[in-house]
């Protein structure tokens, strides 16, 4: 699996790259800010794409919907700190698979990848 | 401990079968004891006893022989043996008969006349011997009527003058009784004798013979009956009799067989033990009685009765033994009726009413009889469960109704509380979205400042943190605004949307005035007017809501950051320096709160890089660690120090991050916010 981590904090970044390492998988690119998100997307066509919500330039939602334009089937993951819930069902109803809150633990992240590539077997 | 149970019928079965198997030990350890003492005590006695009787016997015999030879001795005045012949024959022939003891009674004169009847083994004659002492007469008696009679005349010649029976005796009216000797046929016996002296001159001598086999075969009897020896024997040592038939010893140091008796005979005549123990020496031992004859002539005359003790207690043994088997048997058979009548009368009216306990806690109705028993109490009990069934049953019933009747009010009132609850939820829902709409787009955060954070984490759906941020009356300044309500929850949602619409009043007046927008004026009229909306201006009101919570403005155009604050801190960094103010100790709008108390203002010229913190208590006050302890104030600014050249983004990451580490799986708190700014 490949991935593509897209978040303005580069803690956050490199903590979901420990993540997808733990689990075995690959990171193809990451990015600090939607626009850049974009333009690796259509660069490394990944499988998965973890992206903040809040970021510079282009926010996270803006973002992924631009990504499933591109992709429509794409595994698109949300990480926010925020917790307004009118973003989150925004969020999901243009296609975003997963939101996760901040902060994402290992097991949350674990049991979201596992559940979409699941999902996806099916 | 855990509770040993046994049934009750076994526990009344062990309990008396315990009683009895002690009472039976008991009575049998105790009944052996005593009885053996007792026993040998009472079997001492009546050997003791036994033997002073046979004495007596003994005495009483020996009196009437000497009675007898007395009174042959007077029985002719004229002391004629010739002529009254059959007189005295008779008299001699009829004690002869009379008293088994006596062998023989003669009587002889000084003229040498003598008179002499005897018994033999089959038969008994008279003899009559003339002054020659030629036997004149021989008379064989076969019956006792003197029909038949052999006569036989003997040419021998005996004078009975010269023999010890008549010489011995010397005096008149006494009588002689010489030592054991055998007689002439054989036989072994003692002769006594009475002399009748007139004036000095002997005039005839009346004597009888017994021989000792008589008395052996009556002490032989009594030896029997004993169960053991018995002598008779002198001072001098002399056996005259004993139970031991076919003895030939004439001395008690004679009786090999017997060296028991031999060793008490010194004990006896030298020490006077007439009772006591004594050894055979072949670790046999034996008790003794001893009885002197009573009598003037028998005086020197022992009788000794010799018991093995060994007899003795195995007699006992034996008795006792029968008594204890017997004593087993009966206390069996008692066991047994007393264990059949407890079966029958309490062990089976127990089971019954258990039983009828049973089904009555089972609810087997039908199953349920009367029962009778041998009590009035059980049959009490039973008539007493009996109805308690009937009630349970009606109860029984009666509660299925009520509770079928309860469980479809409970249905309908869980369908209601049901409804009530989505209704609820859905109305927080709803309020969430309201307040989250109070909260600023991060977007505006970006118009002012270089880099900003923004962490706000209410503990519930809704929350009694807010943070509101507000442009003013141009674009170069700003009001933002961290405020920590009463409480959390709907509770503290409900303050929030009483101080954002405070707010909203203060920013309009701002946005209308010239004024110099003051943070500390703008905390003031938080506090007046939250006590004024709330009636808490006095202790009466029953309410008590506030806030906590900081006003920052900034003028870009200025470049300064003006702050008051009421129990909320500002962190600032300048020069790589971390700065605190840490505001006024004074809430907003509670009753305890000051109505005309003013808030300090702080007022701190800004460079560009500048980093200003503000953070509600939720966060510095949460619980974690090892100890559960607070995260802390120094914890906080360790981030800030320690990230102080990573972005707000990052902080914003490690805030989040070190927070979820602390917490574990400790529930949040309160309300969390953090609002970082940077120039």
């Amino acid at each position: 699996m490949r991935f593509l981590v897209a978040d303005d904090s580069k803690i956050a970044r490199e903590k979901m790259v420990s993540y997808i390492n733990e689990m075995g998988y690959t990171t193809v690119a990451k990015a600090s800010d939607g626009v850049e998100a974009v333009e690796l997307f259509k660069q490394f066509n990944p499988d998965f794409v973890i992206i903040d919500l809040e970021m510079p330039n282009l926010k996270g939602i803006e973002a992924s919907t631009m990504m499933l334009e591109i992709n429509k089937n794409i595994n698109i993951v949300l990480v926010t700190s925020i917790v307004d819930k009118k973003e989150l069902i925004s969020a999901l109803k243009i296609g975003i698979k997963k939101v996760l809150r901040k902060p994402v633990s290992f097991d949350m992240f674990n049991v979201a990848i596992n559940e979409l590539n699941d999902r996806n077997k099916k | 401990m855990n509770k040993i149970k046994i049934t009750f019928g076994r526990g009344i079965l062990t309990l008396i079968t315990v009683l009895v198997v002690l009472l039976a030990s008991f009575i049998i350890i105790y009944f052996y004891k005593t009885n053996i003492l007792v026993t040998y005590r009472i079997t001492k006695e009546k050997i003791d006893v036994a033997q002073t009787n046979i004495a007596i016997d003994i005495s009483s015999n020996l009196n009437a022989i000497e009675m007898y030879v007395a009174m042959l001795a007077r029985l002719d005045s004229n002391h004629n043996i010739m002529t009254e012949k059959q007189l005295q024959s008779k008299v001699m022939w009829s004690q002869v008969m009379s008293n088994e003891n006596i062998d023989g009674m003669f009587i002889a004169d000084k003229n040498r006349n003598f008179l002499r009847v005897a018994r033999y083994p089959s038969f008994v004659v008279m003899e009559m011997r003339d002054y020659k002492g030629t036997r004149t007469q021989f008379i064989d008696y076969k019956r006792k009527d003197y029909s038949t009679e052999k006569t036989e005349v003997s040419k021998t010649e005996y004078d009975p003058t010269s023999r010890d029976w008549y010489k011995l005796p010397t005096k008149s009216d006494t009588f002689h009784w010489s030592e054991p000797y055998v007689y002439q046929d054989g036989q072994k016996g003692i002769t006594v004798s009475y002399a009748v002296i007139e004036g000095g001159d002997k005039i005839k001598v009346a004597a009888a013979d017994f021989t000792s086999i008589r008395l052996s075969s009556m002490l032989n009897k009594y030896a029997k009956s004993l169960k053991g020896d018995l002598v008779l024997y002198n001072s001098k040592g002399v056996i005259i009799s004993s139970s031991f038939l076919g003895n030939k010893a004439d001395k008690i140091s004679d009786l090999k067989e017997s060296p028991q008796i031999i060793n008490l005979f010194p004990m006896v005549i030298n020490s006077n033990m007439l009772n006591g123990e004594v050894s055979d020496g072949n670790n046999e031992d034996y008790i003794y009685f001893t009885q002197s004859l009573d009598s003037t002539v028998h005086k020197d005359w022992y009788l000794t009765t010799c018991v093995k003790k060994s007899t003795i207690y195995q007699s006992i043994y034996d008795s006792v033994l029968k008594v204890v088997v017997i004593s087993l048997i009966v206390i069996a058979l008692m066991y047994l009726v007393m264990l059949y009548i407890l079966k029958r009368v309490v062990i089976r009216p127990v089971i019954e009413l258990k039983q009828l306990s049973n089904n009555i806690s089972n609810k087997d109705f039908d199953k349920i009889t009367p029962v009778n028993t041998n009590f009035y109490e059980f049959d009490d009990l039973a008539q007493s469960m009996l109805d308690m069934s009937q009630a349970i049953k009606n109860y029984q019933d009666h509660l299925e109704l009520l509770v079928e009747e309860r469980t479809i009010d409970l249905e309908k009132a869980k369908q209601e509380v049901e409804e009530l609850h989505k209704h609820t939820q859905e109305s927080i829902e709803y309020a969430s979205l309201i307040q989250h709409s109070l909260i600023p787009s991060n977007d505006l955060f970006r118009k002012y400042f270089s880099d900003y954070l923004t962490i706000w984490h209410p503990k519930d759906i809704v929350g009694g943190d807010i943070y509101l941020f507000e442009e003013l009356r141009n674009d170069d300044e700003c009001l933002l605004m961290l405020v920590d309500c009463t409480g959390h929850g709907v509770p503290g949602a409900f303050v929030t949307m009483l101080v954002k619409a405070i707010e909203r009043q203060i920013v309009a007046n701002i946005l209308y005035s010239d004024e110099i927008v003051s943070p500390a004026k703008i905390l003031g009229i938080f506090n007046r007017s939250m006590k004024h909306l709330l009636k808490q201006e006095t202790d009466d009101s029953i309410s008590n809501a506030g806030f906590d919570g900081a006003v920052l403005y900034f003028n870009k155009e200025q470049q300064i950051l003006k702050y008051a604050g009421a129990n909320t801190p500002l962190f600032y960094t300048q020069n790589k320096e971390l700065i605190t103010i840490k505001g006024d100790k004074h809430s907003i709008g509670y009753k305890k709160s000051d109505m005309k108390f003013e808030f300090k203002e702080h007022i701190i010229p800004t460079q560009k890089g500048m980093e200003f913190f503000i953070t509600t208590d939720g966060y510095l006050d949460q619980n974690g660690g090892e100890k559960g302890f607070p995260f802390g104030t120094k914890k906080f600014k360790n981030i800030i120090e320690e990230y102080a050249e990573e972005s707000m983004a990052d902080k914003q990451e490690v805030f989040l991050d070190r927070m979820q580490d602390h917490r574990g799986h400790e529930e949040q708190n309160d309300d969390i916010t953090i609002i970082g700014i940077q120039i």
